[in-house]
């Protein structure tokens, strides 16, 4: 256990109110340095290093709350506070990337001195000023903002849905961080404390121009009280997808009587734990006793009208159950549901794959790769224009029972071995030698049996050529060609 | 990877023919003579060369063009003029490009030095590659004209002079360059077809469009295009597509450059040629058949994994490529030489043996949404506010600012470009969007997320927009209910209120008619 933690339990022992809440919350702001290996999904065999400046916030049991961004494969962490001549090494407690947050420790030894936690707000204003708060060159600075709105972003990119917070900055928020020359900026990761009153209302979690979206503390304070009891809680979900009565027709024709009222299903992914009992043009008309309101808002009692996605996260987590009240077949159900974790492995194109690194297979200079998110982004930060479009499509269709996953032929490094394929790149897999491919292991299993001396790998059909055939006999020494040919330190990396 | 699009007759399918059966020594050797008596085959028939000055046969084009708003058919469309060149071929007719005189309302042609236009009529328009033959309706116009003659491919590095009526002024203008390169292009006119196009450093530009290009007083191709990222690179069609155009048109009709239905990949990797099976002494040689697209006779008569080795003739490289007429271009520049409904001589390699097959091929026209479209009016078809249009190229350009509809309505150029290939079970006719609600109480309330493909209306699925009227009148209820595609979104909407404001919507948005199928 380290000096922080047995100082703040020794004061709320004494005490006996609870956490300690610094009268100057400032005090208990962190400055974070992050350095993290960073893969590249193009080139998947090579990496950098990127350090991320960003700020954090001492909470209960002196644990450390930031951001998630820049701590995955993070190879050094170290914190300190304003006044610190030097940095101190922090570890990981714990990374939520579906939150977008994370727990450091203060992990050395010596003195870290004693910061009392910040009071997180246990409900946020709708509207009003605020202020920024954030390192720059080791002092903590403001700045002043205005809240905009609390709203659901309706982002169907986003796999949970949860309050977000607008904030309106009156400065430019890129100076979030240690400021030019001292370290590579990552606004997104950069965790700006927004502050009303004297409450900590909630985390900068990316911004837009001079909007900044935050992520609200009753949010980040409900989490950390969960994570203490259950560390493997995460936000839970509600996994189907579904459009709005406002068109009467649309009610009479299912058979509601009364007003138009609810949301209609109108699909219900074949994986997901919700299909076996939601169906299509089920009408729900309720959640947890919410009414749903034909645009598939509620009332929300704090914030007002709000999309109904909010009630998946509104005091739940995962493993909760929230009850639907459905009609269907021309009468009411009510039916209680377990809600899923969101999980990025769950789509067709994984999002994000955390503290794992990129996954390849090199095959007689054939590279094959999961599809991923992260693949795409590799094609910069305007990728959703320049990644190849049908490999971005695949963001959305869904995955079946068949093919939960895809392997793409991402490029071929030239060898006599490859000739003739040079032009495959960004292809998905079908088969090889006959069996389904999903994965880098069903394609390593595929590999083990080859046809009467051929590998006959089938691309799933596109505009262009769907077969390659290699030989099987010269194809690991075909591989180890290419790998000294390339400077590639391994033919595979499959977890 | 090259679609085999085209067929086409002309000097260099004789040569091949006597190559048939030839050593491959000897091939060589017939090539380089055929290739010598064809010229001298046009030197002995006179006249070849117009005693006039080739210019007197150029003409000025101008047409006035009224284009279709493709996202909103029932407006009309502005109108707007243009001008191309274009030269008096013999028969009493102009050739041009498709270009010049598509969408045209009236077209104008001016004789080289006259002061007086005639009105003219495209009698054909061959979209596919880029070319039209006009009609004058004064026959006085072509008093005094001498025709220009067609010539053959000229050589690569060989001078051409291009003649025409360019931007930058009035009077006609000669620019010369050399061949460059000969290989097949796209066609930008069309944009989903590609054919034998020779580059020049000549320039060509706008207005030089449908002007002769020239050498030794022979029309050796038709100005046409350029690209606006290089410098001096413009291109013209040569006459083995012109020839082809005018020999399809004689039986009054055209019916554009056929298709033989196959994609052909290379085959140079060993590995994949011992997995076929093929000998050594057919080393280098053969293009693979990578999938066969849905013309009858060609999924008859041929299989996936079919080595192409010769097409009418000429021997297929392991690239995919022949050697026509001294330039290594792809094997698909053999196909498009003969017409639609005709057959041509393949050889084969399958299951360890060489066979001969004589393939006819049709013109292909299941892709035609995917390339651009002209002089027929777009479709669609209104109801109660609703309303529905065919899934095309020209709608997609429409709706999307830049031309990025991969970005901006990325379900539609999926359901375009990419669905009816992975999925050829699954395809239609065509694809039929839900475009808009005109808004009326009667649909007020609809709220659809976005452009949607239609799949069923009233259980009838919607193969074409023709199948609409017929999927409304099949309503048994109350209601009429329309289903989209992937998404799982419906629309209800009520029959008989959809019925009674009908009329007053179309009036309303002045959709007159409702439909235009």
């Amino acid at each position: 256990m380290n000096r922080t933690t047995i100082i703040a339990g020794v004061l709320a022992a004494l005490l006996a109110t609870g956490p300690v809440y610094a009268a100057d919350w400032k005090q208990s702001m962190v400055w974070i340095e992050a350095t993290a290996v960073r893969y590249s999904h193009y080139q998947p065999w090579s990496s950098t290093s990127r350090t991320v400046l960003k700020n954090g916030l001492v909470v209960e049991d002196g644990k450390l709350l930031t951001t998630a961004g820049g701590l995955d494969h993070a190879t050094l962490l170290r914190v300190r506070r304003e006044g610190d001549g030097r940095w101190r090494l922090a570890g990981v407690e714990w990374i939520d990337p579906y939150a977008n947050l994370a727990v450091l420790s203060a992990g050395e030894e010596e003195a870290w001195p004693a910061a009392p936690a910040a009071p997180l707000a246990r409900r946020v204003p709708e509207s009003g000023p605020v202020q920024i708060w954030h390192f720059l060159d080791g002092r903590v600075v403001s700045a002043p903002g205005t809240l905009r709105r609390v709203h659901v972003p309706r982002d169907p990119q986003r796999m949970v849905q949860h309050l977000m917070l607008e904030v309106a900055s009156e400065a430019g928020l890129d100076a979030a961080d240690g400021g030019p020359g001292e370290a590579d900026a990552g606004d997104e990761a950069a965790s700006q404390i927004v502050v009303a009153g004297n409450e900590v209302i909630g985390l900068g979690a990316g911004h837009d121009g001079k909007l900044l979206s935050v992520i609200p503390a009753p949010l980040v304070a409900g989490l950390l009280a969960r994570k203490r009891h259950d560390p493997q809680a995460s936000l839970g979900r509600y996994p189907f997808t579904w459009q709005g009565t406002q068109n009467p027709a649309t009610t009479e024709y299912l058979g509601l009587p009364g007003a138009p009222r609810g949301v209609v299903v109108t699909a219900v992914p074949a994986l997901s734990p919700f299909a076996e009992h939601l169906r299509s043009r089920d009408v729900i008309l309720s959640i947890d006793a919410f009414e749903i309101e034909s645009d598939g808002n509620y009332l929300d009692p704090l914030y007002g009208y709000l999309p109904f996605g909010n009630l998946s996260t509104r005091g739940k987590f995962a493993g909760d159950s929230s009850t639907f009240e459905v009609w269907r077949d021309g009468q009411t159900l009510s039916i209680a549901l377990p809600l899923p974790p969101a999980y990025y492995a769950e789509a067709l194109v994984p999002d994000r794959v955390f503290d794992r690194r990129p996954e390849y297979v090199v095959a007689g200079g054939l590279v094959f790769q999961p599809l991923t998110t992260d693949y795409l982004r590799s094609w910069g930060p305007e990728w959703r224009k320049s990644a190849p479009f049908r490999l971005r499509h695949y963001l959305h269709q869904s995955p079946h029972s068949e093919r939960r996953h895809l392997v793409m032929l991402s490029q071929v490094l030239p060898d006599p071995f490859n000739l003739g394929y040079r032009e495959f790149a960004f292809r998905i897999v079908d088969r090889i030698n006959g069996q389904s491919v999903a994965n880098l292991r069903d394609l390593e299993t595929a590999l083990q049996s080859p046809q009467a001396g051929f590998h006959v790998i089938d691309l799933l059909p596109e505009r262009g050529p769907i077969r390659l055939v290699l030989d099987s006999a010269d194809l690991d020494q075909a591989t180890e060609r290419v790998l000294r040919k390339y400077g590639l330190s391994a033919a595979r990396v499959v977890h | 990877m090259k679609r085999v699009v085209s067929i086409f007759r002309s000097e260099a399918a004789a040569i091949g023919a006597g190559v048939r059966s030839a050593h491959p020594a000897c091939r060589r050797l017939l090539r380089v003579l055929g290739h010598i008596l064809a010229i001298a085959s046009i030197a002995a028939f006179p006249p070849l060369v117009s005693a006039a000055p080739p210019e007197t046969a150029v003409v000025h084009i101008t047409t006035f063009k009224q284009r279709p708003h493709w996202d909103e058919p029932w407006r009309s469309g502005h109108v707007g003029g243009s001008t191309g060149t274009g030269f008096v071929i013999p028969g009493q007719r102009i050739l041009t490009n498709a270009h010049v005189v598509s969408w045209a309302k009236e077209i104008l042609v001016r004789g080289y030095q006259r002061s007086r236009s005639h009105v003219a009529h495209a009698r054909y328009i061959a979209h596919d590659a880029d070319l039209a033959v006009l009609e004058v309706e004064d026959p006085e116009f072509f008093a005094g004209i001498e025709p220009l003659r067609l010539g053959g491919l000229p050589e690569v590095r060989s001078i051409v002079t291009t003649v025409g009526y360019p931007a930058g002024g009035d009077q006609i203008s000669f620019t010369r360059g050399v061949v460059s390169r000969i290989e097949s292009q796209p066609y930008a006119h069309i944009g989903n077809r590609t054919f034998l196009a020779v580059q020049t450093d000549a320039a060509i530009n706008p207005g030089s469009s449908g002007g002769p290009v020239m050498q030794d007083d022979l029309v050796v191709g038709v100005a046409f295009q350029n690209r606006t990222r290089l410098e001096n690179t413009g291109y013209f069609i040569p006459t083995l597509l012109v020839r082809h155009v005018l020999e399809d048109i004689e039986d009054g009709r055209y019916d554009g450059f056929p298709d033989a239905g196959i994609m052909l990949s290379r085959l140079e990797n060993d590995a994949y040629r011992r997995y076929l099976g093929l000998p050594e002494e057919l080393d280098g040689q053969g293009g693979r058949i990578d999938h066969i697209l849905n013309v009858p006779s060609t999924e008859a008569l041929l299989r996936v994994d079919d080595v192409l080795l010769s097409v009418d003739g000429h021997a297929v490289a392991s690239d995919g490529t022949v050697l026509y007429q001294g330039n290594r271009v792809h094997a698909g520049t053999v196909f498009d030489a003969v017409q639609a409904g005709d057959a041509v001589r393949v050889e084969l390699f399958r299951n360890g043996e060489r066979i001969e097959i004589d393939l006819p091929v049709h013109v292909y026209t299941a892709d035609r949404a995917e390339g651009t479209q002209y002089d027929l009016h777009p479709r669609y078809f209104a109801y109660a506010g609703l309303v529905f249009l065919p899934l095309s190229a020209d709608y997609l350009a429409a709706i999307s600012e830049g031309g990025q509809s991969a970005l901006e309505h990325p379900h539609l150029h999926h359901a375009l470009y990419y669905h009816p290939y992975e999925h050829p079970e699954e395809r239609r006719q065509e694809s039929v969007v839900l475009d808009r609600v005109l808004p009326h109480p009667v649909n007020a309330d609809l709220k659809l997320h976005q452009k949607s493909v239609v799949d069923r209306i009233n259980g009838v699925r919607i193969e074409s927009l023709g199948d609409l009227p017929r999927a409304f009148d099949a309503a048994a209820g109350p209601f009429h209910v329309i289903e989209f595609s992937d998404s799982g979104q419906f629309a209800v909407v009520d029959r008989e209120e959809a019925e009674a404001a009908h009329s007053e919507i179309a009036s309303a948005y002045g959709l007159a008619p409702d439909r235009r199928l």
